[in-house]
């Protein structure tokens, strides 16, 4: 008796959407008539009850096209030839516009709709699997095959990694990237494709399968899912073999077993899949858990005062679940997280405050480090995705507030939703855009249904124009979101650039860090810039010093003008055995603003290139060069250390 | 196993350890295979027929579902034989996938037998949510194959693009050139060439030792990623040993490495550069 009053409602708002189904003529008609379907007034219904009709295969089709003319894009890119922006920008309107335009298809059957969310899903991944397809390319990446590689090599958790101190503590990726790989013999890079892959299929079911529960339709899920993509972190960030890239699904996962659970039948079941959900969350990543718990107890103090309207259980229970099991991985397991993200967060919060105080000038918006400029057209793109969540919101709080206020669960949404404009001022300075950008996967979350359910409780969609308008509306927002996730130069492969995170990798510096490897052996305390110690930890395996691991400012020394006290102190305390120096570094600036590491610089950014001077300075005697490629040399600065007091 | 046992459970119990075996007997194909329906498959679809009625969770949904669950299974699994203190190897995480699309099935068939473990019936919502969506696909169209064949293909033109511009991209040449002690042998040094040149090269290695130039000479023809290592006596009182790689047409030093001679009284530690 308890779900009777909530189920009731659900089940007459599908029964209204039903009835609304067969009573409309729409565009998929003709499309159906195009795909050889005979459609009259009496099989409409029953012609569009059953799967894998009318517009799903249409947006299959759009997503491979988009994906082809991304990877001619791409082709070109690397080639240095043809209009490659344009390619990129084509081929992402189509799988954009072919997904939208069928998702606002009023008689799409729910089936449709859920199936176009996961396509598009796993399309957008796709663009991020495209842009690299042989191996890991980003920063993230890097930090986490070591420890995927440290697991295959030893058959054990928990192993030193000096590129990310914390990820061994958190290896549900690995864990998962590891078992396919033993068990399918498929190298790690494979292996990590496919499980993220499938990963992303869950995440497209579990998002969209939430906001059906939440918004009691499937025509708000598929809209709210849609625009739960755009988020700037969606196509590439949360795409990289990277923790949260799997964590995310896995808290989709988790708040649609709440929801479900909520709804009343299966309870047994879905109360397995979420303690199951639950356990997998909380060893896979920190901030995912947290934020999943955040929102489930801010949804159970919200059921305390909808509760009694609407007879659903509250979810006190799955939200101190959540928080237990997170909380205690931190403290009798990973115990370095708090180390970890609070020096961030404090950061983020100080950098505002100095900002607010006139004590910190802003981040420059579109730039990067060494002043490359977006394009016009993507600073439009992004600041227009940015204008129509803001319009829209109004406009969907007050149609969840008139409407859905007697869900918990969407109220929490809205509040959630309600963060993001607050979210826009971290973004003026470096460290708050880098949280704003990573808080962006979890306040998408409640953006997504407060603008989905401004969109199908106004009954905008339906008519051509609408459609057409909202398709253009949709495309900038995804547009927008890419663009403001990630600049130009790194969506894009091309020739080697300075401190340019996935445009830095190349081979010469790959071929010397297998060079470590083979030569001088694994674990030797190497010291590097940014992207070769990335190589070396990975393709190395070598002890690649950094000062988050290591305690040591590792970049004075690499920058350093010349070798003093000082420097011959750093030496010591970080008992660093070789330096490899890249001398490309003296040609430009670091277009992510860091040579070595953050912080290297106290205010702003480097004005002028690293000296060939400075990178000259262990040309000494007594210091071998024990290797030389052109651009690369390794130093063998043992000597150097004896000398030292 | 009586009459009342489904055949889905049973088939689901049977094919996990034939495939936990496949990945371990078999290599290639097959064992990719075998490996990725234990993982993401068979361990998962045990487990939703466990939990859900076939009512409840239809076609895509349990598809997803399956998967989803194939991930956490990875998870927790791996957490648990770590704590169990088993290595991370083929061998236990293919039992434990195994054992896991095992303990699914028999759930499934202990609660399809009207156990108190019984499966409730699908509520009215979700019966109507799994509406239209079976495990049986309605026959597509031609048209509607002819386009799901059209995507197929534009995917894997897609992958096959993108793999192969990679492979194309202009690259800068280089040249790799090192030198390392031998520890084995304190009056030996090893000097090793490996050429990413665009074409086929000659070099001239000259090695100098204490300030004496050529000391030792050679020359060397090397196609694109082909390397030569050569070990190279020197005098044992050397303690600078330098060496120079000339490369074809350019007249001064192309690579320069330089090696020092330690004071340390144990051969394997005399020289310097060994990890």
């Amino acid at each position: 008796m308890r779900h009777l009053a909530i189920t009731h409602l659900v089940v007459n708002r599908y029964a209204q959407a039903i009835g609304r189904l067969r009573g409309e003529r729409s565009m998929s008609m003709w499309v159906l008539r195009l795909f050889g379907r005979r459609v009259d007034n009496r099989s409409k219904a029953s012609e569009l009850a059953a799967p894998l009709i009318g517009w799903l295969p249409v947006t299959v089709l759009g997503v491979a096209v988009g994906l082809v003319m991304i990877a001619l894009a791409y082709s070109a890119a690397r080639a240095g030839s043809g209009p490659s922006d344009f390619l990129y920008w084509l081929g992402i309107m189509v799988m954009i516009v072919s997904g939208i335009f069928a998702l606002l298809e009023p008689t799409l059957t729910r089936t449709e709709r859920l199936a176009i969310v996961v396509v598009l899903a796993l399309g957008f991944y796709l663009v991020k699997v495209l842009l690299e397809p042989t191996a890991f390319t980003f920063l993230d990446e890097f930090q986490h095959l070591r420890t995927t590689n440290d697991i295959l090599g030893t058959g054990r958790l928990f192993t030193d990694n000096p590129l990310l101190p914390v990820s061994p503590l958190y290896p549900g990726l690995e864990l998962a990237t590891v078992s396919f790989s033993q068990l399918t013999g498929l190298p790690v890079f494979y292996s990590g494709v496919v499980i993220l892959g499938a990963a992303r299929l869950l995440f497209g079911w579990a998002v969209f399968s939430f906001y059906e529960s939440v918004g009691a339709s499937s025509s708000v899920a598929g809209v709210a899912s849609l625009i739960y993509m755009s988020n700037p972190g969606f196509m590439f960030f949360d795409s990289q073999f990277a923790y949260e890239s799997f964590a995310l699904p896995l808290g989709a996962l988790v708040l649609l077993s709440v929801a479900r659970r909520e709804e009343g039948g299966q309870r047994m079941g879905w109360t397995a899949i979420l303690i199951a959900a639950v356990a997998a969350l909380a060893v896979t990543h920190h901030v995912t858990a947290l934020m999943i718990s955040a929102f489930l107890l801010m949804w159970a103090a919200i059921s305390v005062f909808v509760r009694r309207e609407t007879q659903a259980q509250s979810p006190l229970g799955p939200a101190f679940l959540m928080l237990v099991a997170s909380v205690g991985w931190a403290v009798y397991v990973a115990t370095s997280a708090v180390g970890y993200l609070a020096p961030h967060l404090v950061r983020a919060l100080t950098d505002v405050l100095d900002l607010v105080g006139g004590a910190l000038p802003g981040r420059e918006l579109f730039r990067s480090g060494a002043g490359l400029d977006a394009p016009v057209y993507e600073r439009i793109a992004a600041l227009g995705s940015v204008a129509l969540i803001l319009a829209a919101l109004p406009f969907g709080m007050w149609s969840i507030w008139t409407r859905h206020r007697r869900s918990a669960a969407a109220v929490a949404l809205a509040a959630v939703a309600a963060l993001y404009p607050a979210s826009l001022a971290l973004r003026v300075t470096p460290r708050g855009a880098e949280i704003a950008a990573r808080a962006s996967e979890f306040l998408y979350l409640g953006v997504g249904f407060v603008v989905a359910v401004a969109i199908i409780e106004f009954r905008v969609v339906g008519r051509w124009t609408a459609r057409a308008l909202l398709t253009a509306a949709g495309a900038v927002l995804v547009a927008g979101g890419l663009v403001i996730g990630l600049p130009q130069w790194a969506r894009m492969p091309g020739p080697y650039l300075v401190g340019a995170d996935p445009r830095s990798i190349e081979p010469e510096g790959i071929r010397a860090a297998e060079w470590t490897l083979q030569w001088l052996g694994t674990d030797n305390r190497i010291l590097a810039d940014r992207t070769n110690r990335l190589l070396l930890g990975t393709y190395g395996q070598q002890h690649a010093i950094s000062s988050a691991a290591d305690r040591v400012p590792v970049a004075a020394l690499y920058l350093a003008p010349s070798i003093g006290p000082k420097e011959l102190e750093i030496l010591r305390v970080g008992r660093i055995q070789f330096v490899l120096i890249d001398r490309r570094l003296s040609s430009a600036l670091p277009i992510v603003g860091v040579y070595v590491e953050r912080g290297e610089v106290a205010q702003g950014a480097h004005l002028e290139p690293v000296s060939a001077e400075a990178l000259g300075k262990f040309e000494r005697p007594g210091v071998g060069r024990l290797f030389d490629s052109g651009d690369i040399q390794i130093y063998d600065v043992q000597s150097l250390l004896q000398a030292s007091p | 196993v009586t009459d009342n046992v489904k055949a889905g459970p049973l088939i689901t119990a049977i094919a996990c350890p034939i495939a936990a075996l496949l990945c371990l007997a078999t290599t290639g194909p097959v064992r990719f295979a075998a490996g990725a329906i234990l993982a993401l498959g068979l361990s998962g679809y045990g487990w939703t027929g466990a939990l859900f009625p076939a009512g409840a969770l239809r076609g895509i949904d349990r598809v997803a579902l399956t998967a989803g669950i194939g991930l956490v299974v990875a998870v927790i699994t791996g957490i648990g034989l770590s704590v169990l203190g088993f290595k991370l190897e083929a061998q236990w995480f293919a039992v434990a996938f195994a054992l896991s699309g095992v303990a699914g099935s028999v759930l499934e068939a202990l609660r399809s037998q009207g156990t108190s473990l019984r499966i409730p019936r699908p509520s009215p919502l979700e019966a109507l949510r799994s509406q239209g969506s079976s495990l049986r696909i309605p026959r597509p169209s031609p048209l509607e194959l002819l386009v799901l064949g059209v995507a197929a293909i534009a995917l894997a033109a897609a992958g096959q693009l993108a793999t192969v511009a990679v492979a194309a991209q202009p690259r800068p040449a280089f040249t790799q050139f090192w030198i390392v002690g031998v520890p084995e042998d304190p009056e030996t040094v090893r000097v090793g060439v490996l050429s990413m040149e665009h074409t086929s090269t000659k070099f001239r290695i000259e090695i100098n030792v204490d300030g004496r130039i050529g000391v030792w000479v050679s020359e060397v023809s090397l196609a694109p990623d082909e390397q030569r290592i050569t070990d190279v006596k020197i005098p044992v009182n050397g303690r600078t040993i330098e060496a120079n790689l000339y490369a074809d047409g350019i007249g001064k030093p192309y690579r320069h490495v330089v090696l020092y001679r330690a004071t340390a009284s144990a051969p394997s530690e005399q020289w310097r550069g060994r990890g």
